[in-house]
């Protein structure tokens, strides 16, 4: 598994559409990824889940990312977030 | 029954009531769990599926947006989750799981700090309601199938709902709550249905009738009318038909006098959406944008952010045509929670509008900077609410200098030259409009505010409405002195009350100097037909008989002819 501290770097944080982008790029991969913000855990693939979190640019959150592609996942993930 | 006017015009037709369904789903345990699961099962891919379909078939980019966004919603994993669980584990049947799980999310959003989130809860709301009109097996809103020619009536109207409202087979509508910038009032001027909002107990008194008519200008309702009344509808439907027709004719035209004077008939709006309704109907510009909807829909003052998007995105719909954007208007009579303000005996006299901006630069600073830097984007100007004193434009125009400067340093481009107007609707600004007219590029006056200070009259008081008149030479005279105070020092006067929309008055202004009006769009091309039939020099010489006038009887008879 994969358990790693990420700091979201995109300009209007995890909002509406960065959100909905989040959501269809974790539900390209089979692995199971959570996001942890202020001690509240929510799936990954999950668009009310990730938009209830309220990330704002500059926040730090943790991304835990287990299954069979779960380094490809990581990657565009963390990728996606700092970008 | 009365209301509050949000969209003009006659009509009649059977009564629809949309539920809020929420409100009918009972507490119960289920004995069937498995039943309660499969039904989920089967409801989810009916609702996802419906959504999809909404989506493809939507006509506006907005509506494929929402809808897009709600069949996500629909498909969540969490959400769907959430309500297994809750049926595992307390057997609750699946109405009242939906119901739990989506009003839990709904808290979430609400609580976070954002403006955008917090919208979202109303999001979830349509998609839960859509699983629970599945799920308790009512057709009430299906708005899809609807009969010819109804009206329909509803505590008040989600965005999705609007959104699949056929306006062909709807005549009007009714809300129980509401102002006239709620979602319902603004999609029903840009559909030009007739429209009545906040109409308390229309829900209860409509519940046994099956027909309603409703004047959506005066915001009256006639549940059940008499055949009488529906003959007389008729003959007001085909009349503003064959009106309008005839008035099409002037979308493209001038608004200019018979004697070549050049006046222009701008609109007044609250929303981003308004000006489709606006261009659609010819409209020179935006002589009023309201702001403080933007203040009162929320539970925090909107960001400089997103005040930003919402001038630019109008800045931009206008494109060269002027805007102007009037500051935050608001007071004691308004419940805005956040701002904090006392409760007051006398609120229209009291702190309200600018005296609250001069006074909370924290408020108004964001506005102002909001305003600057959606500047860049079109052709906007700033018009201060309520001015009484010099000193209040001055302390204004420094604080928006501040924002200048700020904006300058930090290097964000806006428009250094930007035009600064003042709303004359205090007899003080009238009296004094020479000395104000030395410091700012325009006037607009206000003529509700204006005529309620001058006759100390307030116009809600049905026991007074025989006082608050257009036709008072009062009023005439202070609206008369407004203009020459602005002339001698050479700025444009317009109109943004109701006044200017008063057809009988549109030669008076004419002769009064007025430069431009500003209407609901419904009104610019009636006002423009005025406007191009009449002699400013004729007009002019109305003027000295109606100042002369000794009461609003004796105006009123030089216009009866």
């Amino acid at each position: 598994m994969i358990n790693e501290n990420i700091t979201v770097t995109k300009e209007h944080g995890l909002h509406a559409r960065p959100a909905a982008e989040f959501v269809k790029l974790a539900t390209t991969f089979e692995s199971e990824i959570t996001l942890t913000y202020n001690e509240e855990e929510v799936d990954g693939k999950s668009i009310m889940g990730i938009m209830s979190l309220g990330i704002t640019n500059g926040e730090t959150c943790n991304l835990k990312i287990d299954g069979p592609d779960k380094d490809a996942a990581f990657k565009s993930i963390s990728t996606f977030l700092s970008a | 029954m009365i209301g509050k006017s949000a969209s003009p015009g006659f009509a009649y037709g059977k009564i629809v009531i949309l539920e809020d369904v929420f409100e009918k789903v009972v507490s119960k345990t289920s004995t069937d769990i498995d039943h309660e699961l499969s039904e989920f099962e089967r409801i989810s891919k009916i609702v996802v599926s419906e959504l999809e379909e909404l989506s493809k078939n939507a006509t506006t980019e907005d509506q494929t947006a929402i809808f897009e966004a709600h069949s996500m919603l629909a498909a969540d994993p969490s959400f769907k989750k959430d309500i297994v669980k809750l049926i595992n584990e307390k057997s609750l049947v699946l109405s009242c799981a939906v119901k739990e799980t989506a009003l839990s999310f709904m808290a979430k959003f609400e609580a976070l700090d954002d403006d955008y989130f917090k919208e979202r809860a109303l999001d979830i709301k349509d998609v839960a309601s859509r699983f629970l009109t599945k799920a308790l097996n009512i057709n009430s809103s299906s708005l899809r199938q609807l009969d010819n020619d109804v009206v329909l009536i509803a505590k008040d109207i989600t965005p999705s709902q609007t959104a699949q409202i056929d306006k062909d087979k709807v005549r009007a509508f009714i809300t129980e709550v509401g102002g006239i910038t709620s979602h319902t009032a603004i999609i029903a001027r840009t559909l030009e249905i007739p429209a009545i909002v906040g109409a308390r107990g229309i829900l209860e008194s409509a519940a046994n009738a099956s027909v309603v008519a409703i004047d959506g200008l005066k915001a009256e309702i006639f549940l059940d009318p008499s055949n009488d009344l529906l003959e007389k509808w008729d003959r007001h439907i085909e009349d503003d038909t064959k009106y309008k027709e005839m008035l099409f004719k002037y979308i493209d035209a001038e608004s200019v006098t018979e004697d070549g004077h050049q006046l222009s008939v701008l609109a007044n709006i609250s929303s981003v959406e308004d000006t489709e309704a606006v261009l659609k109907n010819g409209g020179e510009g935006i002589g009023l944008l309201r702001t403080e909807f933007l203040f009162m829909e929320h539970k925090t003052a909107p960001s400089e952010e997103s005040q930003f998007e919402f001038y630019k995105k109008i800045a931009l719909a206008m494109g060269d045509r002027p805007v102007t954007i009037r500051t935050l208007d608001i007071g004691g009579d308004k419940e805005v929670d956040y701002l904090g303000l006392d409760p007051e005996d006398n609120p229209f006299l009291g702190y309200r509008a600018i005296r609250i901006c001069l006074d909370r630069e924290d408020l108004f600073k964001p506005q102002l900077r909001a305003i600057l830097r959606a500047s860049d984007y079109g052709n906007l100007k700033i018009m201060f609410p309520m001015i009484a004193t010099h000193n209040e434009i001055i302390k204004a125009k420094e604080i928006l200098e501040t924002c200048k400067k700020e904006l300058h340093a930090e290097n964000i481009s806006f428009d250094p030259d930007i035009k600064i107007g003042i709303m004359i609707e205090i007899p003080a600004a009238a009296v004094m409009s020479d000395v104000l007219a030395e410091e700012v590029d325009f006037f607009s006056i206000g003529t509700n505010d204006l005529i309620q200070y001058t006759i100390a009259v307030d116009r809600m008081n049905d026991k007074l409405s025989n006082l608050y008149s257009y036709f008072d030479p009062s009023v005439i005279r202070l609206i008369n002195m407004t203009i020459e105070g602005a002339n001698k020092a050479g700025i444009p006067v317009g109109m943004c009350g109701s006044m200017a929309s008063e057809l009988q008055l549109t030669e008076l202004l004419i002769g009064l100097g007025l430069d431009s009006f500003s209407v609901t769009s419904g009104s610019i091309l009636s006002v423009r037909k005025n406007i191009i039939i009449a002699n400013k020099d004729e007009c002019h010489k109305l003027v000295p008989s109606v100042l002369a006038a000794k009461d609003k009887e004796e105006v009123l008879k030089i216009f009866s002819f």
